[in-house]
């Protein structure tokens, strides 16, 4: 059954399906922020939107340190210590 | 009669069995096992049973509180998949260091006092280093010695802090011990290691991923989560533990990220899954503490579902990096939906057990206004989802096509899988049993709309940046630095630096005493008056005058030639006698003194 779902959406009009849905659902999870009752910890975290702009912002954040370090310094052949 | 037994036994003992069986009498014996194993623990009563009397000391096997049953019910509950996902294995090898491992892992739980929780610690150690060395492959079996070494100086850090302790309370007794002093301090080391907090923390990356495929799925449960209980129980509120930790969740994203090895990845996720934990260990609130637990439970549970997956992916492909895989959803997909079940739980969507464990050590920070750490979780929350909840399953069963096509797995690691996968769904949608087992009452509610938007707003923007940078996630054939560096390189250049100096001179100081004297003293020997009066003559009197000195090198040239017995000159009473008051002098002196 797993499988003829897999095969089903495995094509490239479906994928593009999904990826619209996931497109609009960033759009509706910020839009029901608007409606749910908020307790934040901190003031300056109570803003609509504010767990969407974290999640992005800190993905981008961690992708630019973790190359940075891992080019400068971290990364080296894969025989490094043969 | 005896109604239960200290649950460590069990496995142990079971373990000693597992080689005389065969074939189907022993998978129906492994599976039987832990069942057992369940079933004695609900028969556990509160308290310390089982204890001992040594040395003026109690030894307690089976002490049983509020902390100690959601870490021996996830222990045994892992036992019986990881036995499910052995089951095809032909030699017992494996099974055997599994339940030793296992076992060892319970007695740590269990033990009342410090000296039988030491070891059980050390059995683990040797256990699971069976585990890794068992791949027999060249790096398994360097990064296994690598492993133990590692291990071997944690243990001794841990002995030699509990030792101290033990003479300063005067008790055995393992309950709070708190930082504080020199003994606590290496307790704290000793634990800390086995937590693989940086940078005692190399160790998990570096061997974890050379095990074999079924011992990577033990290996991911118990040491870390071992060292998450004694912490919990030793160090809880400790400051310097949720600062760790907070730095632990941050350092073991930054390295999965970099990594291209599938089980490497998943490695240094446990490093910042534990952090979570141990950070929740440091804010020692009732909150933070069950989150702490409950996140260690539904940690074992999705990380070993994890590693499964990775492992049936080897199993079938025989490979293990990112770059080589990719495309495998068209021939797995039950693997792919199974994985993908244990990657929505480690991100904490709503409705699996991420979710309804770590959200209460966030919160907890919340609570607690600890506004840097509260902010590092948000930050390693989006992390998680970003290196082990898209980039493992994407690179690994998507991205582009490897052009493999492997068959599924066989069918008892599917079994594994699916029962694992069920409980971290189960734990997600209805957690109160599992709240339940929790050190302090719980009346913590984490499905509210406030919670699960805004923790779908992190997953699905983390997802937003994870396709919008992913020309930068694209892996790269490299392996990264960490500090196993320090033993693997720095250690081995420093001593080959010094060594050879080190070598010359050793050899020096060894030829000078075992050489350079004894053929002086046996030279002396030949002649002992002759040689101090030759020796006293050119000090005091050769040189005055030129013919004592022209005289005194004949002498000497004589003696370099013939050997000091051959120069036999007569001897004046006088000088015999002033030889004779010299030793009696030196031996009042000596006699005075001593």
């Amino acid at each position: 059954m797993i499988k003829k779902i897999v095969d089903y959406l495995d094509t490239p009009e479906r994928v593009r399906i999904i990826k619209g849905l996931f497109l609009a659902s960033l759009v509706l999870l910020v839009v029901l922020d608007l409606f749910v009752d908020k307790h934040p910890y901190f003031e300056w975290a109570g803003f609509t939107g504010f767990s969407a702009l974290c999640g992005f912002a800190s993905c981008a954040l961690i992708v630019l340190v973790s190359k940075s370090l891992g080019k400068l310094w971290l990364q080296k052949k894969e025989d490094h210590y043969d | 009669m005896i109604s239960y037994l200290p649950p460590a036994l069990i496995f142990i003992l079971g373990a000693a069995l597992i080689p005389l069986l065969q074939g189907r009498t022993r998978q129906v014996y492994v599976v039987f096992l832990p069942l057992l194993g369940l079933l004695n623990l609900m028969a556990l009563p509160e308290g310390a049973t089982w204890v001992f009397n040594f040395m003026n000391y109690e030894l307690i096997l089976c002490r049983v509180d509020n902390l100690t049953m959601v870490f021996a019910y996830i222990f045994v509950i892992m036992t019986l998949a990881g036995a499910i996902f052995a089951l095809h294995l032909k030699q017992p090898g494996e099974l055997v260091a599994g339940f030793l491992y296992a076992g060892s892992s319970l007695g740590v739980v269990f033990a009342g006092d410090l000296f039988s929780l030491f070891i059980y610690w050390e059995v683990m150690a040797l256990a699971s280093v069976m585990l890794i060395i068992a791949r027999k492959t060249k790096g398994a079996s360097a990064a296994g010695g690598r492993y133990i070494m590692v291990h071997l100086f944690g243990g001794l850090l841990l002995f030699a802090g509990i030792v101290m302790h033990i003479t300063e309370t005067g008790s055995m007794a393992f309950d709070f011990i708190g930082l504080s002093g020199l003994a606590s301090s290496l307790i704290l080391a000793g634990f800390a290691l086995n937590a693989a907090i940086p940078p005692l923390s190399a160790w998990l990356s570096d061997a974890y991923p050379e095990s074999t495929v079924v011992g990577t799925v033990f290996l991911s449960a118990f040491t870390t989560k071992t060292a998450v209980y004694v912490l919990a129980r030793g160090f809880p509120g400790t400051e310097l533990l949720m600062w760790a930790g907070a730095i632990m969740t941050l350092y073991g994203i930054v390295y999965a990220i970099l990594e291209n090895d599938m089980r490497r990845v998943l490695a240094y996720s446990i490093i910042n899954q534990v952090g979570f934990m141990i950070t929740g260990i440091g804010i020692g609130t009732a909150l933070a503490l069950n989150g702490a637990a409950s996140h260690a439970f539904a940690h074992i549970l999705y990380k070993a579902l994890l590693m499964m997956s990775a492992g049936a992916v080897l199993y079938m492909t025989g490979k293990s990096k990112c770059t080589e895989l990719g495309g495998l959803y068209k021939s797995m997909p039950i693997t792919m939906i199974l994985c993908c079940v244990g990657a929505a739980s480690i991100s904490s969507f709503p409705l699996t057990g991420g979710f309804t464990t770590k959200s209460m050590i966030v919160s907890a920070a919340g609570y607690e206004h600890f506004t840097a750490i509260w902010l590092i979780l948000m930050v390693a929350s989006a992390g998680v989802f970003l290196h082990a909840g898209i980039k493992f399953p994407y690179f690994v069963f998507f991205a582009k096509d490897s052009g493999l096509r492997p068959k599924e797995p066989p069918l008892n690691m599917l079994v594994a899988m699916g029962f694992l996968a069920f409980l971290c769904i189960a734990v997600g949608v209805y957690p109160q049993p599992l709240y339940a087992l929790l050190p302090y009452p719980v009346d913590y509610v984490a499905y509210t709309g406030d919670h699960v938007v805004g923790q779908l707003q992190i997953l699905f923007f983390s997802a937003l940046a994870f396709f919008m940078l992913l020309k930068w996630l694209k892996r790269t054939e490299t392996i990264s630095l960490d500090t196993d560096w320090v033993y693997r390189r720095a250690l081995p250049a420093l001593l080959s630096l010094i060594g050879p100096p080190a070598a010359t001179m050793s050899n020096r100081v060894g030829v000078f005493f075992i050489e350079t004297i004894p053929k002086a003293l046996v030279w002396f020997g030949q002649n002992p008056t002759g040689i101090t009066k030759v020796a006293l003559y050119r000090t005091f009197i050769a040189g005055r005058t030129r013919t004592s000195k022209a005289a005194s090198d004949r002498e000497l040239a004589l003696i370099r030639k013939n050997g000091p017995s051959l120069v036999l000159r007569p001897w004046s009473i006088g000088s015999a006698i002033a030889f004779v008051t010299l030793f009696l002098g030196l031996y009042l002196i000596f006699y005075y003194l001593f």
